[in-house]
């Protein structure tokens, strides 16, 4: 499965690995973290039910397998225009091998890439890394994902992600050291941009992540990132918070202060910060409260962009996840008053 | 001579009374690690009345029972419940956990400071000895004990708990909290 759900944390759930092959969660998930998808995030459920396929193909124990469709229609509803569009966002397959302290974890699927000009244009991976895990609490990792920084949340249009330039496909080279113990946990990577295509001038440098759990259900951290391309450099660094309050209350919370350096410009200073808070009413239906605020340059009106609502989010079976979210949003850039947005976010997975 | 036995039975007279605790309020709560990543199970009794108990304060000293229907044990997660009574504690042989306090002795006054206890627990058809720290409450007949101590499944010849790709650490964190009245004189 491509998301990651921090908000395990109040069943004790600290780290994403427990759950998920990556250390820094999202993607391909454990043998438990597939049983865990129907015990605790699953409506209804069968036994066994979250099995890869439902149980139709047996892997060897070296062998995990998954995938993932999502697609979203959405809908804006503006005083000059009404749109609506459909898009597949991903149709991935994922496979991870597992060698003693290695794991070696590769996808492939379907690029987004509108008019590929080759057969093999129209394919992509967007992961494909190794593991080395030396001890237990001791993680390094070498290849293609995204770098560890403040939640890593499944919705990666918000500020925090997309807003701040690491949006779904923004994944790069890099070289990680995680240690993840109990109460504690910190990420060290080093950024080393699209190595494999050097016409896409992604950011080079460096990300820190420390997290530190409080009581059994409360996690709080800091992340820190630098990073410099051929146009500009940035520092983009600040706090990040997990509570759950009780199994069926959490609130997830960013707020990153950026610094920005265009070359031979003044540098300027802006922030984006998201949190959401969500309520699960029973088992797998989950109604949330959000609000999203990006602003690139403090001096600047127009570098606002900011949208706050609520949706639905229900898992009904193992496999299958349905999202709707409605939302007030305005960017100063086009013009100040809110527009409607909507939009139905539907994944299917392995 | 005499004159100093008075002294004496006078100083000590106030530690010879006797009183039972009736417990109003019973809570028991587990924690143990898993790897991988540091995952915390949390665990609780999800019935209020499987915990049954019989203390005793006689003067300084403390003693008593306190016994845990497991089967009220929840984690919150069904499956890793149904594994944790049916394959681990095996609730059907050893349906009961039985903790007994050794005889203890309390300070004068009860105001909640951590004191050292000895005990045994009886659990999965085991008995060990366990020590740990125990906290005593006492306002006017209202006392809350609070006790929290640390066992080893592989004592107790339970298996270590696997599941998937997940394995439980040996070590569990007890915690059990007691709220109830003193019924008798302690003086």
């Amino acid at each position: 499965m491509v998301l990651a759900f921090p908000e395990m944390l109040r069943y004790g759930y600290s780290n994403c690995i427990t759950c998920h092959v990556s250390p820094n969660g999202g993607g391909l998930v454990t043998s438990y973290g597939r049983a865990l998808s129907q015990e605790a995030l699953s409506t209804w459920h069968r036994e066994n039910e979250s099995d890869f396929l439902w149980g139709a193909i047996k892997f060897p124990e070296w062998l995990n397998v998954g995938g993932d469709i999502r697609a979203v229609q959405t809908h804006l509803d503006t005083p000059t225009i009404k749109t609506g569009r459909y898009l597949v966002m991903q149709a991935d397959a994922e496979l991870a091998a597992i060698q003693g302290e290695f794991t070696f974890l590769a996808t492939l699927g379907k690029s987004n890439t509108s008019e590929p000009t080759k057969f093999i244009d129209s394919f992509l991976s967007r992961r494909h890394f190794i593991i080395y895990h030396p001890k237990e609490e001791l993680y390094f990792r070498a290849g293609k994902f995204q770098r560890a920084f403040g939640i890593n949340l499944p919705d990666h249009i918000v500020s925090t992600k997309k807003g701040l330039g690491w949006n779904y496909g923004s994944e790069t080279y890099n070289l990680e050291a995680a240690w993840i113990a109990s109460e504690k946990d910190l990420f060290i990577t080093g950024i080393f941009g699209r190595i494999d295509d050097s016409l896409l001038d992604q950011e080079k440098g460096v990300a820190l992540r420390g997290g530190y759990q409080l009581g059994d259900t409360y996690k709080g951290g800091l992340s820190y990132f630098y990073g410099t391309q051929a146009t500009s450099s940035r520092h983009v660094f600040g706090p990040y918070v997990n509570l759950g309050f009780r199994k069926d209350l959490f609130f997830l919370g960013e707020i990153d202060l950026q610094n920005q350096r265009p070359n031979g410009l003044n540098s300027n200073w802006g922030w984006a910060h998201y949190g959401r808070l969500d309520y699960e009413l029973i088992q797998g239906i989950h109604l949330y409260l959000a609000e999203d605020l990006l602003k690139t340059d403090f001096k600047e009106t127009g570098s606002l962009t900011q949208s706050w609502g609520g949706g639905i989010q229900f898992f009904p079976r193992p496999h299958f996840e349905w999202l709707g979210s409605y939302q007030k949003q305005r960017n100063l850039r086009i013009r100040s008053d809110y527009n409607d947005f909507f939009w139905l976010m539907m994944h299917f997975y392995l | 001579m005499k004159s100093s036995l008075l002294i004496i039975v006078l100083l000590t007279s106030r530690f010879l009374g006797a009183a039972t605790f009736e417990v109003s309020e019973a809570l028991m709560a587990f924690t143990a690690l898993a790897t991988p990543g540091a995952l915390k199970i949390l665990g609780k009794q999800s019935d209020p009345k499987a915990i049954k108990t019989k203390i005793i304060i006689h003067g300084q000293q403390m003693s008593g029972t306190a016994s845990l229907q497991l089967v009220s044990l929840s984690t919150g997660i069904d499956l890793r419940d149904k594994h944790m009574k049916e394959k681990y504690l095996e609730t059907d042989k050893f349906p009961q956990a039985i903790f007994t306090f050794k005889k203890l002795t309390l300070p004068n006054e009860l105001t909640g400071e951590k004191i050292p206890f000895d005990g045994t627990m009886n659990l999965h058809g085991v008995e060990k000895p366990i020590s740990g720290y125990i906290r005593l409450e006492k306002k006017e007949s209202a006392l809350t004990i609070t006790h929290e101590f640390k066992i080893k499944t592989g004592d107790f010849g339970i298996t270590t708990p696997h599941f998937m790709s997940v394995t439980m650490g040996q070590e569990v964190v007890v915690k059990v909290i007691l709220e109830g009245n003193l019924k008798g004189d302690l003086n």
